[in-house]
């Protein structure tokens, strides 16, 4: 079910209104504890068998080989053997993902390599869909078996409360990646309806929808008019273009991360946040503790600290920070680009931490000059990001640096910006006046929802559009 | 337990009636918000929106010019009359193609019935299969529940869209800053519904493609098909064409509906890779459209090709 489709807006009241009625339903409670459980898998097996009815089975694997593995390495005692199973379980989980996301990268790759030495040599491409969310979820999984290796948390012996936890709907598409430690115990306790938890999902879901539709949305169609044919436009043009990439991208990625948690919201779950105000960094290193933020801790708690982290030689250091950025690369995309920005991100944090400057809170006109500056990195980053090969990242840049003027293309778009840029500078600084969601006086509240609803109706692009980070 | 299972239903009770009551709310409106669009709509004469209501309500030339933006910046109507001695008018949209031109066509039908359809096909726009037609229904939607013909072609792409119709301010999405602007400002009059580009590309080296054919999309083959037949039925002399696209010098983008158009003894005035304009940058202001001089220049070919045409069959 994607959030911004028609779909969701007549679906989802019936499967909220059906949940409560059976979780509320005293009879059916008292014989069946889980009713509510059960109720949530039918529905995220229905829409995932709904979308492409086979890949529900590699979904099923997923769970099935990682819930079985966690029990097997609870279960043995041998530390060696314990080592064996977590690879096992590892490179089963993580097979479908290779398959479909990077055969055809690495087959490509190979053609390409051989080619330079006149050999013609490659297996057939593969032409197959990749399933929805399968980044999200093999991470998700992965994740949880790792915790239960490392005896951060007991295996989880329901099989049904495992299965809800990796196939969760809201988050199976785009994410957040949670924890086993936060999510699992939600699942198997019983939630119960809070009407406070439940207005504070909705308001996540409509300024989730706002950010998508109104400002992604729109803001795409502007950003393909010039990326995909920049060669005739000018390079301030092609700067201001990639301006509002950085606000098509946050808008896209943090709008469906908010309706994510508002979903979960109204279900009695805590999702955790994905994003923290990013583009008021101080630096790359902070954007990262501030975007996706469930995939950092991800990255952070099984690939950075693994391979030693901070505790270890200054050199070894950086080798792990450029091995977990280049891992984040890979996992975006099976392209160069995708890789080659890991890589970079991974450099600008390395300078970061040499120089010192990642452990520094500036305040006033230096704070505002880091934080312009790391939007400006990012950025530039995200170029390599949004073009399909380096070299037209490099061109694109080219043109930037070698074709600019004043005139960037943004004009009366800046419009679009705004309201971003204004909410997230109020949660910054916690300036209650202004921050029109939580406003002491109803009024003000329900204006700011109308308001919002109508901007949607008026300028929300409807047409097919697709979540960016879906097609991780 | 029973204490949580009572709480949760009090608790839900009222969220479901306050969320019902503002749904509600929000329905009147939204409702208020699309009447004063609509009396505004039909209050503007200026900008597109005004050009727009000219097409559908008061168009009499006996020339009138279909297709998306490569008929909007290309065809300079002066031209034709100058050549053919009939009135002549632009009714080309920009990002618009068959889905929304047919029923153009049908709405100036209802009231005249020019001599001379000519139809400037793009192929993206006209023929070849998209991820989604719902790009072309938005200038459709507010006739939605007005007009047959909107509301037949709208109910073919989406079946979604009459259940989000029910929003009157939904008719609107995408077009309220044109509505609004319509009040205010006044845009120079169109030359005769042309809007020219002026300036020429920049560009060092002319791109070189060959543009090949794709998957045609069925319903807009269906929709060319039905213009065909309704122009034949109003003894409408149709014409089909394509203009130059910058660096094309060959390619098969057009066979299925060359023969198409053979079949259906239409005739196709095909220019896309006529070398003697697509290879000079001079004539163009982007990479797809003609400037001024290259649209008068092709203007003057087509109204030429289209006297003879007519001589030959007088």
């Amino acid at each position: 079910m994607v959030f911004n489709s028609f779909e969701f807006l007549w679906l989802f009241p019936i499967v909220f209104c059906v949940y409560y009625l059976i979780t509320s339903w005293k009879v059916v409670v008292r014989q069946f504890p889980k009713i509510g459980n059960f109720f949530l898998i039918a529905i995220s097996y229905g829409l995932y068998i709904k979308w492409k009815p086979v890949y529900a089975l590699i979904l099923l694997g997923v769970t099935a080989i990682t819930y079985f593995a966690a029990l097997l390495i609870e279960k043995e005692k041998v530390y060696g053997h314990k080592r064996y199973l977590i690879w096992c379980g590892i490179i089963l989980a993580i097979l479908p993902l290779a398959v479909f996301k990077y055969y055809n990268f690495l087959n490509d790759t190979l053609i390409a390599l051989l080619e330079r030495v006149n050999l013609e040599v490659g297996l057939p491409g593969l032409n197959w869909v990749m399933p929805l969310g399968i980044s999200f979820f093999s991470f998700q999984a992965v994740g949880y078996l790792a915790d239960v290796y490392l005896q951060r948390i007991k295996a989880e012996h329901d099989w049904w409360n495992y299965m809800l936890f990796i196939c969760f709907f809201p988050q199976i598409a785009s994410g957040p990646i949670s924890k086993a430690k936060d999510l699992l115990p939600q699942i198997k306790s019983q939630r119960v309806f809070r009407y406070e938890q439940a207005v504070q999902g909705l308001k996540w879901i409509l300024w989730g929808m706002f950010l998508k539709v109104v400002i992604a949305d729109q803001l795409g169609l502007l950003v393909d008019e010039v990326y995909s044919n920049y060669q005739h436009f000018s390079g301030s043009q092609c700067f201001g273009r990639s301006i509002m990439y950085s606000f098509q991208i946050y808008c896209d990625f943090a709008g469906y991360s908010y309706m994510a948690v508002g979903v979960g919201e109204l279900f009695g779950f805590e999702l955790i946040n994905n994003f923290r105000r990013p583009y008021l960094s101080q630096s790359v290193t902070e954007f990262w503790h501030r975007w996706h933020i469930s995939l950092s801790i991800w990255l952070k708690d099984y690939i950075y600290i693994p391979l030693g982290g901070s505790r270890c030689s200054v050199i070894k250091n950086y080798w792990n920070i450029l091995v977990t950025f280049l891992i984040s690369g890979l996992w975006h995309g099976a392209n160069w680009t995708f890789i080659l920005w890991g890589v970079f991100h991974g450099i600008f944090q390395i300078i970061e931490k040499h120089i010192g400057i990642n452990k520094i809170n500036s305040k006033g006109i230096l704070k505002v000059c880091r934080v312009l500056m790391t939007f400006l990195v990012v950025s530039f980053l995200w170029i390599l990001f949004r073009m399909p090969t380096i070299h037209d990242a490099f061109c694109f840049v080219h043109k930037i640096i070698t074709d600019f003027d004043a005139h960037l293309g943004l004009g009366a778009y800046i419009i679009l910006f705004l309201p971003v840029i204004a909410k997230d500078i109020i949660d910054e600084f916690n300036i209650n006046s202004l921050n029109f969601f939580h406003h002491k006086y109803a009024f003000v509240r329900y204006t700011t929802y109308i308001v919002l609803l109508l901007l949607l109706v008026m300028f929300g692009v409807f047409d097919g559009s697709h979540f960016i980070y879906a097609s991780f | 337990m029973e204490a949580i299972l009572f709480m949760q239903v009090s608790d839900l009770r009222k969220f479901i009636f306050k969320a019902g009551s503002f749904v509600l709310c929000f329905f009147l409106i939204q409702h208020v918000l699309g009447m004063t669009l609509d009396k505004l709509n039909e209050l503007t004469q200026y900008n597109d929106n005004g050009r727009n209501r000219y097409i559908r309500d008061s168009i009499n030339s006996e020339i009138v010019l279909l297709g998306s933006s490569r008929c909007y910046h290309h065809f300079n109507p002066q031209v034709f009359e100058d050549s053919l001695n009939l009135s002549c008018y632009n009714c080309g949209e920009r990002r618009m193609g068959i889905l929304f031109m047919y029923d153009r066509l049908k709405t100036i039908l209802k009231r005249h019935v020019p001599q001379v359809v000519i139809y400037e096909i793009t192929p993206d726009y006209d023929l070849f299969s998209e991820s989604d037609n719902s790009v072309y229904i938005k200038d459709l939607r507010p006739y939605y529940w007005k007009d047959n013909m909107a509301k037949e072609i709208i109910d073919s792409i989406s079946s979604t869209e009459k259940y989000k119709l029910l929003s009157r301010l939904y008719g609107y999405n995408g077009k309220v800053v044109d509505v609004i602007e319509a009040l205010f400002s006044r845009q120079a009059d169109y030359n005769k519904g042309q809007s020219p580009k002026l300036g020429s590309i920049n560009i060092e080296t002319i791109p070189s493609g060959t543009e090949n054919e794709k998957e045609y999309d069925s319903l807009k083959l269906y929709y060319i098909n039905k213009l065909i037949d309704d122009c034949n039925e109003n003894n409408i002399k149709l014409v089909f064409t394509s203009a130059p696209l910058l660096g094309e010098k060959h390619g098969n983008v057009f066979d299925k509906f060359a023969k198409l158009c053979v079949d259906k003894n239409v005739p196709f005035l095909n220019h896309y890779f006529d070398v003697s304009i697509s290879l000079r940058p001079s004539m163009y202001s982007d990479a797809v459209h003609l400037n001024k001089i290259g649209s008068d220049r092709y203007s003057a070919i087509i109204a030429s090709e289209l006297k003879k045409i007519i001589k030959d069959e007088n």
